[in-house]
């Protein structure tokens, strides 16, 4: 099923372990040569930025010859399926790619499917465009061809859209199904999100199934992303609710979204530190946020700028005080910086030039002007 | 094969030491995560919050706090952070510096933003250096390039390079990007184009002097992104006289295409035929555009086919590049 031979997939997975080990300085340089040597890649995949390069080099040729076919046969988008059938050539260029010119992560391979599979997509809601209800057909195509995407290809974007397609085709079948159905979208997201956390949690860890590790990886992710979006009240209420339903909210929901507000975010944080998972520990931050954020919108009146000056002083005391006392070798959790990190010192540094800016006087108004936010009342018009 | 196995089979064949090997099981064995970044991302926001705050604050309340007040507390807390930072810095070298600590980086940061903040505050309010508003600029700049060499704080410096660019008139933020209208006054683009090839060439001379030599990367990364940035939006400002900077622009194509073969630099690779490719392909589209006597539709037509082929041929070059670095690099 998968495109890609699992063999030199193995290969693959054993070269990149020896870069990793040799970019944490456990293993010399010279040994990392004679093993890169050795053990030549199976796969034509670049570093990163050259993955990057070739992408935006795919992405160009595959629109704009596209755009060419319509101007040389003089179609009109739709017409004759011509999306459809561009995005099946794209997918028989891409199989050649992976099995000819043994592409894996190129870059070129990854444009490829997206755009083709963006086409087949497109050329489908042409073909179904007349149907009786034509996003309950194509929100259910993309979630099987995501899926299918997914096995063939194993890749992490495609394992993602898949999640959501299925959850935006979840939507239009309960809107068909009762309207009043349609309410409880949020509340199956968070069911679904977490059912697909403990799914991909359990797959990642079986052997056989190494070559999607990173699919359920992302896909552990995003569900955690998900539930925390659909269990805050604010996103439930004001991004929802609200909107279709106006201000009806039963108090047991009312009730139910204010604690799963706290809860989630909580839960992820803590077993995240419990389990030593940097994902749910990164995601689970991001969570907290919202859900102060979420508390002070209801129930607080004091002003943002006061909040800012508590929250950072309090995140710069919590800060000092985890470095201060904390004892890695007591929980397994350490602040010790990684050896190969010179590159992220680096895009910190131009992060906190482009973040900081400069805080200067502008003559004309006399106002504060330059940068875009912090560095003590740049933001907005100062 | 997992990998403690294939670590183990590569020792067996003798391309792995008993030293490495030893290093990788008790890398593997040890569980303890790290949490080194993540900490650093949360100083940064804890820093941006508090500065930020404390800025709107002081807007607010400007009438009721009073100025001296608040020039007080800014003063005294940035020259706590200075001191902080005066008491807990390793001695001072030309040579690269390791921080004592994440806390030492960004109390020094929060104690420059302070500064650069206070010194624009009090210029704002009492015209300290009159009319001469550049000067409120060039002062946090100097103060800023002295800490950040004096301290071994690439932040800093970072901020200095913008303020640096700040004093010339050229604002770099994230709107140069999503606005390039900020940057469509022709001398402005002179300038940063000047300031772009200043900062390649400061770069070079902290290699060669040795003076802070690892800051080299940073000045570059601002001097080639300004250059190229500069030069790519003069092309559609002087148009249509922009042949002259079409040969600023190739002149910084080669020297980034020198640059990255000298050091088998990816990045430098793909950024320079990216930056190149931007630039030929406004040409091209620019003379269709012009071609008398050609029907609008051919030309629609020409633009497409220059499109996919020349991203063709952009793909090819990028993998041959690639193949020869690697193998000058010794990997298959």
């Amino acid at each position: 099923m998968l495109a890609y031979n699992k063999d030199k997939l193995d290969a693959w997975m054993n070269r990149t372990m020896v870069e990793e080990a040799a970019a944490l300085g456990l293993i010399s340089e010279t040994e990392t040569a004679s093993i890169l040597v050795r053990y030549p890649s199976p796969f034509f995949s670049p570093k990163p930025i050259v993955r990057i390069g070739l992408g935006i080099a795919t992405l160009i040729a595959v629109s704009t010859f596209f755009s060419f076919i319509l101007l040389i046969a003089g179609f009109n988008m739709g017409e004759y399926g011509i999306q459809f059938l561009y995005g099946t050539a794209v997918f028989v260029v891409l199989e050649f790619m992976i099995r000819k010119k043994s592409h894996f992560r190129s870059g070129i391979d990854d444009l490829l499917l997206y755009q083709g599979f963006w086409f087949i997509i497109a050329g489908m809601y042409w073909l179904f465009e007349r149907a009786p209800d034509p996003f309950l057909v194509i929100t259910a195509i993309t979630t099987v061809a995501a899926v299918a995407a997914t096995i063939r290809y194993a890749d992490r974007l495609m394992a993602g859209l898949a999640l959501i397609a299925f959850i935006v085709f979840l939507g239009y079948l309960l809107k068909k199904i009762d309207i009043d159905l349609y309410i409880y979208l949020p509340q199956f997201t968070l069911v679904i999100s977490i059912a697909c956390w403990f799914a991909a949690s359990k797959l990642v860890k079986k052997p056989n199934l190494r070559h999607y590790h990173h699919c359920f990886e992302f896909l552990m992710i995003l569900s955690l992303v998900l539930a925390a979006l659909s269990s805050n009240y604010y996103v439930f209420y004001e991004g929802w609710y609200s909107t279709f339903y106006g201000n009806k909210l039963s108090p047991f929901w009312r009730y139910f979204f204010a604690a799963t507000t706290a809860l989630v975010p909580l839960i992820t944080i803590i077993s995240g530190f419990l389990q030593k998972d940097k994902k749910r520990i990164r995601v689970g931050t991001f969570m907290v946020v919202g859900a102060v954020m979420t508390f002070h919108y209801y129930f607080t009146s004091t002003p943002t700028e006061i909040l800012c000056i508590v929250y950072g002083a309090l995140l710069l005391l919590i800060s000092y005080w985890l470095l201060k006392h904390h004892k890695p070798k007591e929980n397994g959790i350490s602040f010790s910086e990684r050896q190969d990190s010179a590159a992220l010192y680096e895009i910190e540094s131009m992060l906190i030039g482009a973040g900081v800016g400069m805080i200067t006087p502008e003559q004309s108004g006399g106002r504060f002007g330059g940068g875009s936010f912090g560095g003590a009342g740049s933001g907005g018009n100062f | 094969m997992t990998s403690s196995s294939f670590f183990e089979y590569l020792h067996e064949q003798g391309l792995l030491s008993e030293v490495s090997l030893e290093k990788i099981r008790q890398k593997q064995s040890d569980k303890t995560i790290s949490l080194f970044w993540d900490l650093r991302l949360v100083l940064y926001a804890g820093v941006l919050l508090l500065t930020g705050g404390l800025g709107v604050l002081i807007y607010k309340n400007i009438d009721d706090i009073g100025h001296l007040a608040i020039i007080g507390a800014m003063a005294a807390t940035s020259l706590f952070c200075y001191g902080f930072a005066l008491k807990r810095m390793n001695p001072f070298s030309w040579n690269e510096v390791r921080s004592p600590g994440v806390v030492f980086d960004y109390v020094l940061l929060l104690g420059s933003i302070l500064m650069v903040t206070l010194v624009g505050y009090v210029q704002y309010q009492y015209k300290i250096f009159g009319t001469e508003w550049k000067l409120a600029t060039f002062i946090p700049m100097l103060i800023l390039f002295f800490t950040s060499y004096y301290f071994d704080h690439q932040g800093l410096l970072s901020m200095a390079i913008v303020n640096l660019a700040a004093w010339l008139g050229i604002t770099i933020n994230e709107k140069v990007f999503t606005h390039t209208n900020q940057l469509n006054d022709k001398e402005t683009l002179v300038t940063a184009a000047l300031l772009g090839a200043a900062l390649i060439l400061l770069s070079w001379l902290s290699r060669i002097s040795r003076k802070k030599a690892h800051f080299s990367q940073l000045y570059h990364q601002f001097g080639t992104h300004m250059y190229f940035i500069s030069s790519f939006i003069a092309l559609f400002v002087f148009s249509p006289n922009y042949y002259p900077w079409v040969l600023v622009y190739l002149a910084g194509s080669v020297y980034h295409y020198f640059k990255s073969v000298k050091e088998k630099s990816y990045y430098y690779m793909v950024i320079t035929m990216i930056y190149t490719y931007g630039c030929i392909s406004f040409i091209v589209v620019d003379l269709v555009d012009e071609s008398s006597g050609v029907h609008y539709d051919l030309k629609g037509k020409l633009v497409f086919a220059y499109f996919t082929f020349s991203s063709i041929a952009m793909i090819f070059l990028l993998i041959r590049q690639n193949k020869i670095f690697r193998k000058h690099a010794g990997v298959q």
